[in-house]
Formats: C-alpha cells, sequence, structure tokens
C-alpha cells in the first residue's frame, strides 16, 4: 500500500483542532510504548502524568498556579507570532518585569495601601515593554533579526537579575544570602479560594486570554496584527505600517511577559530570588503554537503543559519516573504537532498502484 | 551564634508541643516515609550525590523501618513547594530539603502539615516542625589552602565560585587563609559561575584560568567539571566537591571535602520514629564526621601530608580555628585582632575577603 | 464541443464568443457624455527607488476629469507597479501638492486617509497585494473598504456590515464563491479580480486607479468589468487604467498616455492617437531630453 500527500483547496478546519488533540493522545500512547520498553511502568507514567493531576482535586490549585504565567506568556507571544514577528525572548521580559515589580516593591516596602500592588503590576508590564522595545527598535530602524536580539537579551536580564539580587537588592537581614526582602501583605497577591494556593494572578490570565480573543477576532488591531502577518504587501495597500505593527506586538508580548513575571514575583515567589527564571517564557513558544496561537486555545494549551510538570512530579514521587522524562514528553508532544500540521493543509491518499487498477478494469 | 542560641530555646516549646503525637508510633507498624528533595541528581557526583549516599546509608541502617523517595531536579522556587506538599499528601513524615533556596517553601508547607517534620538544609531560620542542618565545609577548606600553598609553583591558585553568598565566600576565605599560612606570596583568583551546577560555563572559566598561569583549583560547583579540566591540561590539580572524585581525574584529584550525610539522616529518621524529633539547629564539621578528607592522591609529597593533617587534627582536637585572628582582609585592614576569631554566629555577616583573594 | 471553425475566418471576438458560450456585451456609454473640470491631478510626480531592480517613477503629471476614463500604457516593468504604489498611498509622494483631488492636496497621506478621500486603488498583484489569500472574501473586504464602508466601530469590527457589503458585491459582480466566509485563495484568479474590482468600485470612489484589471480574466468578466468601469465613470468619478493590453485600453478609455522606464508621456484624446504611435512611446522615443526632439509626439 502507497500513500501520497495532496495538496488540500483549503486549510482543514477540522484537521486544525483535531491535530492537537491526535498530538497529546499520540504523546501518551508512544510514551507509554517508550517507558515500558526501557524498564519503567509506561502505563502509569502516563497515568500519573496526565490523568493524576485532572483526578486528584488536590492538585488543580497546582495546575492553576502552573498555568496562569504559561497562558499570559503565551498570549502576548501569539500576538507576535500572528504577525511574523518572532519574540523568543519573552523569558528576559519576564524577568525584568518581575524586576521592575520588585524595584517598587523594595522603593515602597515599609509602606501599606492597596496601591502598592498596582504599581507593583504597572511597573512590571513597563519593565517588559521596554525591556521589548530594544529588539523592536533594532528591528524597525535597522532590520535587526529579533530572533536574535530578543533571545540574546535574555541571558543579559539574568546578568542584571544576579546582580541586583546579590549587590543593591540583597535581603539586608538575610544572612547575605541572594535574595530580597520578603515582599510586605500588600505587595503580595492575595489568595481568591480559601484554603488553596491559587492566587490572583490566575483570574488575570484567564481575562488576560479573554480579552485578547476580542482583540484578535473582533477589533482593528488583531486584523492588523493578522493581515501584516500573513501578507505584508496587503497590509501595506490595507493601510497598515509593518513598523508600527512590530512595535505593537513586541511591546503587547513583553508587556505580557512583564506582566507575568511580576504576578510571578509578587504571587508564589513572594521575593525575587536568583531561581526566578523558571523557563516559562520558554515553556510558553510551545503553549502558544499548542494552542493553535488562538487565545482560548492557549488557555487549555497552558493547562496541558502544566498537567505534564505537576504530574511529572507526581510519577517521580510514585514511580520513580526520572525528571528527563517529563521534558521528553513535552518535546515530543510539540514534535508531533508540528508534524501533525502537514495533514491541516495536505491530505492523506492512498495510491492504487496502476498493474492493480488494471487488472481491475 | 546569638540568633542561632536563641532559637535553640524554641525548641523546648516545640518538643512540648510534639508530645500528643507520640501516641501515633504505639501502633505504627508501616515504614517511616521520608521524602528527599534534591535541586540536581545524584548522578553530578557532588553535593547531590553526597545527600543521595547519605540517604542510602539511612535505609541500610534503619532498614524495613524507613522507605525514601527522592525528587530530582527541582528548581528553588514555587516548583519546590508543590513537591514538598506533594510529598506531605502522600504521607511522608520527614523530609529533608537538600538547598537553600527551598526554605521560603517549606516553611509555608510545614505550617501546613504540622504533624510532618521538615529539614532544611543549609537553612538559616526555624519553625516548631522544621529543623536546619548543615555541614562547616570550611573546615575541610582549610586542609585544602594547606596543600595548595605548598604545592603551587605559579603561586597563582584559582577558586571556582558558585554563587557569592556567605557560605562560599567563607570557604575561599577558609582556604586563601589556610594557603597564605604556608606560603605567603599565593594569590586566590575567585570566579563565580552564579550557579550551582552549569558544567560549560565552569568549563570554559577554568581553561581561562589555566591559561592565566593557574595550577590548582578549588572548586564550589556541583560536579567535577573543573577537575577533570585540571586532569587534561596536566596542571598540578585540584579538589574533589562534596564526594571523592577521583575517579574522574585520578591524577588531578588531589584530594577531596566528602559530605558524610548518612549520620545525621539515620538520627533524624529515628528521632521521628521514637517520637524524640525537636525543631532544632545542627552545623557539625570535622569533629564529628559529617565533613571527611578523602585519600590523599599519591603524587603529594610527605611533608605536605603532614602539614594537611596537622591541620585537620587541630581543628578536630580544637586547637586551631580556621578563623583565628590576625586576619586582614584583600584590601588592607585587620578584620580580626589577634587572639580573636569569627564565631559561628558572625560567620553569615561576613561580606568581605581574606588577604590574597582576588574576586 | 461547441462548435469547430476555421481559425483564419474567425475575430477575436467571435471566437471568444465560443469559448464563453455567450455572445460578448458591447460596451455602452451614455452618449454625449460631459467631461467635468480636472478631478484628479497629479503633478511632477517622483518616487525613491526601493531596490535595485525597481523602476521609480520620475516626474510624473497627468490629470483626469470627472467622467473621463485615463488609459496608461507601456510595456511590463516600466514603472507601473511604482506609479500604482505611488498614486494609492502606499508610497508616499515628496510634496503633498504632488497628487491633488478634487482642490484637497493627497501626496503625503497614505492609503486610508487618501481612501477616506475617494481615492480607490487596485494593484496589479491580486493574491498577496489586493486580497489576502488566507482570508475570507469578508476579511478582505474590511481590507480597504472599511472606513468608507463604515464597518468599523470604535476599533471593533462589524462583521455583519463586512458580509453584507461583500454579499453584494459578490452578487453585482457574478463572483463564483460559496459566501462572504469563502477564503480569497481558494477563487480562481478571474473570480479574484472580480471580486477585487467590485469591492472597490461600489465603494464609489471619486478616483479610481486600477492596474490591469482584466489579467486572465475571461472574457465574459472582462466585459462586465469594463462595463462596471465605464457606469462608474458615468456617475463622474475620474478613472486611471494602468494596464499592458492596448486593445483593452483603445475599447475602454477616453484618453491615453505611455509609461516608459518610469516617466509618462503626455495624454492625447484616443481618436487623436494612432497604434504606431503608442509603439513609438512605449519603445522610449518620446519627448524627453535624451531621445531626438524630432520624434517628439506633439502635446
Amino acid at each position: 500500500m502507497q500513500f501520497r500527500l495532496e495538496k488540500r483547496q483549503e486549510p482543514s478546519r477540522f484537521m486544525l483542532y483535531a491535530t492537537p488533540v491526535a498530538a497529546v493522545v499520540l504523546t501518551m500512547v508512544l510514551g507509554a510504548i517508550i517507558f515500558s520498553l526501557i524498564g519503567f511502568d509506561g502505563l502509569g507514567a502516563v497515568r500519573e502524568i496526565f490523568l493524576t493531576p485532572l483526578i486528584n482535586p488536590l492538585k488543580w490549585q497546582d495546575l492553576a498556579v502552573k498555568a496562569s504565567p504559561l497562558i499570559i506568556i503565551a498570549v502576548g507571544l501569539s500576538i507576535g507570532y500572528r504577525a511574523n514577528v518572532w519574540n523568543i525572548g519573552a523569558e528576559g521580559q519576564y524577568i525584568v518585569g518581575g524586576l521592575a515589580g520588585t524595584g517598587v516593591a523594595l522603593a515602597t516596602w515599609e509602606m501599606t495601601g492597596w496601591w502598592l500592588l498596582p504599581l507593583m503590576i504597572i511597573a512590571g508590564i513597563a519593565g517588559g515593554m521596554a525591556y521589548a522595545a530594544v529588539p523592536a527598535l533594532l528591528r524597525v530602524k535597522f532590520k535587526v533579526n529579533e530572533i536574535l536580539t530578543t533571545l540574546m537579551l535574555t541571558y543579559v536580564s539574568v546578568q542584571l537579575l544576579n546582580y541586583l539580587v546579590l549587590g543593591p537588592w540583597i535581603n539586608p537581614t538575610g544572612y547575605g544570602q541572594a535574595q530580597t526582602r520578603l515582599f510586605n501583605a500588600d505587595q503580595t497577591l492575595p489568595y481568591i479560594i480559601p484554603g488553596t494556593i491559587v492566587q490572583l494572578g490566575t483570574p488575570i490570565a484567564l481575562l488576560v486570554a479573554l480579552v485578547a480573543w476580542v482583540l484578535m477576532s473582533k477589533s482593528m488591531f488583531g486584523f492588523q496584527i493578522r493581515v501584516v502577518g500573513l501578507a505584508p504587501h496587503a497590509a501595506r495597500y490595507g493601510g497598515f505600517s509593518e513598523g508600527k505593527t512590530i512595535w505593537l506586538a513586541l511591546l503587547v508580548g513583553g508587556g505580557l511577559a512583564g506582566l507575568a513575571g511580576v504576578l510571578e514575583v509578587a504571587g508564589p515567589f513572594g521575593r525575587m530570588v536568583p531561581s526566578f527564571p523558571t523557563n516559562y517564557g520558554f515553556t510558553a513558544i510551545i503553549v502558544a503554537f499548542l494552542g493553535r496561537l488562538n487565545p482560548l486555545g492557549i488557555v487549555v494549551a497552558g493547562i496541558v503543559l502544566a498537567i505534564t510538570f505537576v504530574g511529572g512530579q507526581v510519577a517521580q514521587t510514585t514511580i520513580g519516573l526520572p525528571f528527563p522524562a517529563v521534558g521528553l514528553f513535552q518535546a515530543m508532544m510539540l514534535f508531533l504537532l508540528l508534524a501533525g500540521d502537514i495533514l491541516v493543509r495536505y491530505r492523506l491518499r492512498r495510491v492504487v498502484p496502476l498493474a492493480v487498477a488494471e487488472d481491475v478494469a | 551564634m546569638s540568633m542561632l542560641s536563641r532559637r535553640n530555646i524554641l525548641k523546648i516549646g516545640g518538643a512540648a508541643a510534639a508530645l500528643p503525637l507520640l501516641g501515633r508510633g504505639a501502633y505504627a507498624q508501616e515504614p517511616l516515609k521520608v521524602g528527599f528533595v534534591l535541586i540536581g541528581t545524584p548522578d553530578d557526583n557532588g553535593w547531590n550525590h553526597g545527600h543521595d549516599m547519605g540517604r542510602q546509608a539511612m535505609e541500610d541502617a534503619l532498614g524495613d523501618k524507613v522507605t525514601s523517595t527522592v525528587v530530582t531536579n527541582v528548581a528553588e522556587g514555587p516548583d519546590s513547594e508543590r513537591v514538598f506538599r506533594e510529598l506531605a499528601q502522600q504521607g511522608h513524615k520527614l523530609i529533608f530539603g537538600t538547598s537553600f533556596g527551598f526554605g521560603d517553601y517549606m516553611l509555608k508547607v510545614a505550617k501546613e502539615f504540622p504533624d510532618v517534620k521538615f529539614e532544611w538544609a543549609t537553612g538559616n531560620a526555624t519553625a516548631p516542625n522544621l529543623s536546619t542542618y548543615n555541614a562547616k565545609f570550611h573546615e575541610g577548606r582549610a586542609v585544602l589552602g594547606t596543600i595548595a600553598g605548598m604545592m603551587t609553583e605559579t603561586n597563582k591558585l584559582a577558586y571556582i565560585g558558585s554563587i557569592p553568598i556567605p557560605e562560599v565566600r567563607m570557604g575561599i576565605n577558609s582556604f586563601a587563609i589556610a594557603a597564605r599560612k604556608v606560603n605567603p606570596d599565593v594569590s586566590i583568583k575567585v570566579v563565580y559561575i552564579d550557579s550551582w551546577f552549569d558544567p560549560a560555563k565552569e568549563a570554559d572559566a577554568t581553561r581561562a584560568l589555566i591559561d592565566q598561569g593557574v595550577d590548582i583549583f578549588a572548586s564550589h560547583m556541583d560536579g567535577p567539571v573543573s577537575l577533570q579540566i585540571a586532569e587534561e591540561r596536566g596542571i598540578i590539580g585540584g579538589f574533589g566537591q562534596g564526594a571523592d572524585m577521583s575517579a574522574f581525574a585520578p591524577k588531578a584529584q588531589l584530594t577531596s571535602i566528602i559530605d558524610v550525610w548518612g549520620p545525621h539522616y539515620i538520627e533524624a529518621a529515628q528521632q521521628v520514629l521514637d517520637g524524640t524529633w525537636v525543631e532544632s539547629s545542627t552545623w557539625p564539621g570535622l569533629k564529628e564526621g559529617e565533613v571527611v578528607i578523602g585519600p590523599y592522591n599519591e603524587k603529594i609529597p610527605a611533608d605536605v601530608v603532614a602539614a594537611a593533617e596537622k591541620v585537620r587534627m587541630g581543628i578536630i582536637d580544637g586547637s586551631l580555628h580556621p578563623f583565628a585572628g590576625p586576619i586582614m582582609d584583600n584590601a588592607g585592614t585587620e578584620r580580626v585582632a589577634e587572639g580573636d576569631i569569627i564565631d559561628d554566629g558572625e560567620f553569615w555577616a561576613v561580606d568581605w575577603y581574606a588577604a590574597g583573594v582576588e574576586a | 464541443m461547441v462548435d469547430t471553425c476555421d481559425p483564419t475566418a474567425e475575430t477575436s471576438r467571435t471566437m471568444a464568443e465560443k469559448m464563453i458560450g455567450t455572445g460578448l456585451k458591447d460596451i455602452v456609454r451614455g452618449e454625449g457624455r460631459q467631461m467635468g473640470n480636472a478631478k484628479f491631478v497629479v503633478s511632477n510626480l517622483s518616487t525613491r527607488k526601493l531596490g535595485h531592480f525597481d523602476v521609480a517613477v520620475e516626474g510624473v503629471s497627468f490629470s483626469v476629469r470627472a467622467g473621463e476614463i485615463l488609459g496608461i500604457a507601456g510595456v511590463a516593468g516600466n514603472g507601473q507597479n511604482a506609479l500604482l504604489d505611488a498614486l494609492s498611498g502606499e508610497v508616499e509622494a515628496h510634496a503633498a501638492t504632488a497628487i491633488v483631488l478634487d482642490g484637497q492636496p493627497l501626496g503625503q497621506l497614505g492609503t486610508t486617509a487618501r481612501r477616506k478621500h475617494g481615492l480607490c486603488a487596485v494593484p496589479e498583484e491580486r493574491n498577496g497585494h489586493a486580497a489576502v489569500g488566507d482570508f475570507s472574501l469578508a476579511e478582505n473586504t474590511i481590507l480597504t473598504a472599511r472606513d468608507r464602508m463604515s464597518m468599523v466601530v470604535m476599533g471593533l469590527i462589524n462583521s455583519g456590515a463586512a458580509r453584507t457589503y461583500t454579499g453584494k458585491v459578490i452578487t453585482e459582480f457574478a463572483v463564483k464563491a460559496l459566501g462572504p466566509a469563502s477564503l480569497a485563495g481558494s477563487l480562481s484568479g478571474g473570480n479574484l479580480q472580480k471580486y477585487i474590482m467590485g469591492r472597490e468600485i461600489l465603494q464609489r470612489p471619486s478616483v479610481l486607479v486600477v492596474s490591469q484589471p482584466t489579467w486572465g480574466v475571461d472574457a465574459g468578466a472582462a466585459a462586465a468589468i469594463h462595463q462596471a468601469l465605464v457606469d462608474l465613470a458615468a456617475e463622474g468619478s475620474a478613472i486611471v487604467v494602468i494596464s499592458q493590453d492596448l486593445d483593452e485600453l483603445l475599447v475602454l478609455c477616453d484618453t491615453m498616455a505611455v509609461i516608459n522606464s518610469g516617466r509618462l508621456s503626455a495624454s492625447k484624446p484616443v481618436g487623436t492617437v494612432t497604434v504606431d504611435e503608442i509603439g513609438l512611446l512605449m519603445g522610449g522615443v518620446h519627448g524627453d531630453k535624451t531621445a531626438e526632439g524630432a520624434h517628439a509626439v506633439p502635446a
């Protein structure tokens, strides 16, 4: 039996939404086989990684905590990717956003008031935007590829973080350890569900996704982003400036990464530490694509990725699955998703060998 | 010392609070579940390896009475909070967090699970059900400094630092003070990697330092990278950190500082089994056998071994203190006067480097 | 098979009629049309070269009266695209007064502002320039008709208005498409061209500049497009048609000029110009300073 790939007249809408689901399912199947072959409890691994976090209500709060920053960052990235602006340095914008919020918190640590948290959040967004403005300027003015600049600036931000946390911002009562003071109560995100660890960051993430969905599908902002990404020439004809769109895309992406950063430092972290960069900025790239660059899809994708993280830790503690296995599952999922993309634009046709066809005739 | 001793008083209160829980031990036939949370993996042959060896020693010693779970590659931060909660939810009654950055989250989770005992390695705060434990690695560094100071031919030593926190800084100072005591001409170049584990960066730094004429290394990283490069480049050598790394650098490893956590883990688990565990802060060193100097490489001359042993025995019998005055800092100011020492309480406030350190 | 014939005995028109299966309609012009005053005046319009192989326009001047169709002939690659970009607003002119519509200087406005003033344009390349293949027809309508046809309220898209207008374009220009939700890329070249022309013409622009309006379109559709252009002119719009198809220009236009190496000849009424003259102009022999004065076409 032979198969041939045939270009579809129109991209298949069914495949567009079916392939991510298929990628997740196939990851589970292949994962179970691979881990069984190398001597682990393969089925158990799949059960612990993919099902336990969903079935066990104790884990739901962990999913919310882990998915929220991923969703916020991925929504911002997806807007850029739609415009063909390849910001892969969200990690750096996330760090700078967190640092900006920390700066406000440290400057006001003796103060109280409801306004502290909003001020920190605004600073975080502004910090992320400012950090994304550098690649935007370089791209628009000097045609410097933003893939390189955003990535390299991530490393710069890590150095900045280490410098601040070990130097000017070090906790004066922390035995010289590399960390800032703990933020005060008014500088920390409130818990929204009593008795859980779910903080204000989670509803903010859902709100961000919803607003982005409305903007991308119903507003001229989204239209402009999409047309510049799909057909720059047509965008110019339609009256949309490519330069302005690049600015917009990077500022929105940077601003949202910065928002995630400040929510993370004022939430689960509670202070700035050198281990603040947790690869959310990079994982969000997988989330953005798994969610089909659609803000609502990204909410689902963010939860799926959170499941693999949370479930990965469950599998480590219950069946002793090694930590790199989690990375393997995630990588397999992205690979299968990208490979499955071909089915959106092509269909698989069975080719009947000519000789057989003649026999039948 | 003041800070820590004040906390030690608290443990009496903690013990009283734990009393009602003792009844449980009577019918607890199930083994004690002990959790270990590691920042890296046991195969780093350093810090994490040391803790895993300690865990195995605990299992060997206590047999059926304990089972253990190891969670590896846990990032310092909110991810660790989830791991500690997960372990507590699964019924682990004693949980060790083996990195400083786990502390905030252990303190949070400890509040939620008052009947679970937590132990925070290298920590600096305790709670009724959370103790800290640490080891005086800097005592071992005085032995290494003595060897390095006597064996260097270029008088250029280097110290690969991880993150510039007091513990690392004091390790450097102990090494430098000991080296200058036997060889006043040596300088100690310090390079920080800003991470506990980053083999690529560590390798680059090591190569650059060798090119500058450094012939002996000390390191505060999790892993044997600088030693492997020393072996490859054929310089005099370096020291194993946290574990014996001679398998990676048979010629270059002069000796090693070995962390022996086993006795502490056995003791803590036994206390939980007996219901006698109380909030505490422990900080033993060479004397208690928690810090051990590994075998000396045969290429070390006998007089150097003798000098190193003299330092080791001196620290053990208390006749020698690694931070005994007079100590000058590298800017020429006298920091510790003749006849004085840096005690365990002052240790954490030191923000300067001893004479000879180039940081 | 509809018919067999001897090609030498047929005209191109009869051949075309056989191919599309119906008789070709003649362009119907209102008799005794009155040309108004100069409506669209372009003077000394120049653009910068964008790339090494680009042809820029240099010192282009012409004027079109209300109701007039000006044809611009020329061999491909002589600056037609640059001229269209300069007129549509994709490339700004050096001076605002280089392009004037009803007394309003538009030279330094972008495409959106020019459209609001009534200047619409259709570039030669349909897919990726005049339309986005991965967008639905309704979305492609928003691309150029959003302001004139009120499809955007406070930054939000009124998709109902976009669908209604797109439906009107599909019906009036007989676009073969399943509906406003069809992807532009799924339409045949001719149908997409009908859609694009319809999208601009039904906005009733004061000035319409089109490049290659019937390129790759079957003869029946071409006739329909021609008729729509003539009707638009009859309503008082000024129209500029840039085309490499001389027959099309001769049938459609009132006046003609020729573009060569980015320069435009003076325009002349179609009745007074011969094909030979146009041929010479297209070959580069025109009134510029480097050419021999003897061959210059009298204005």
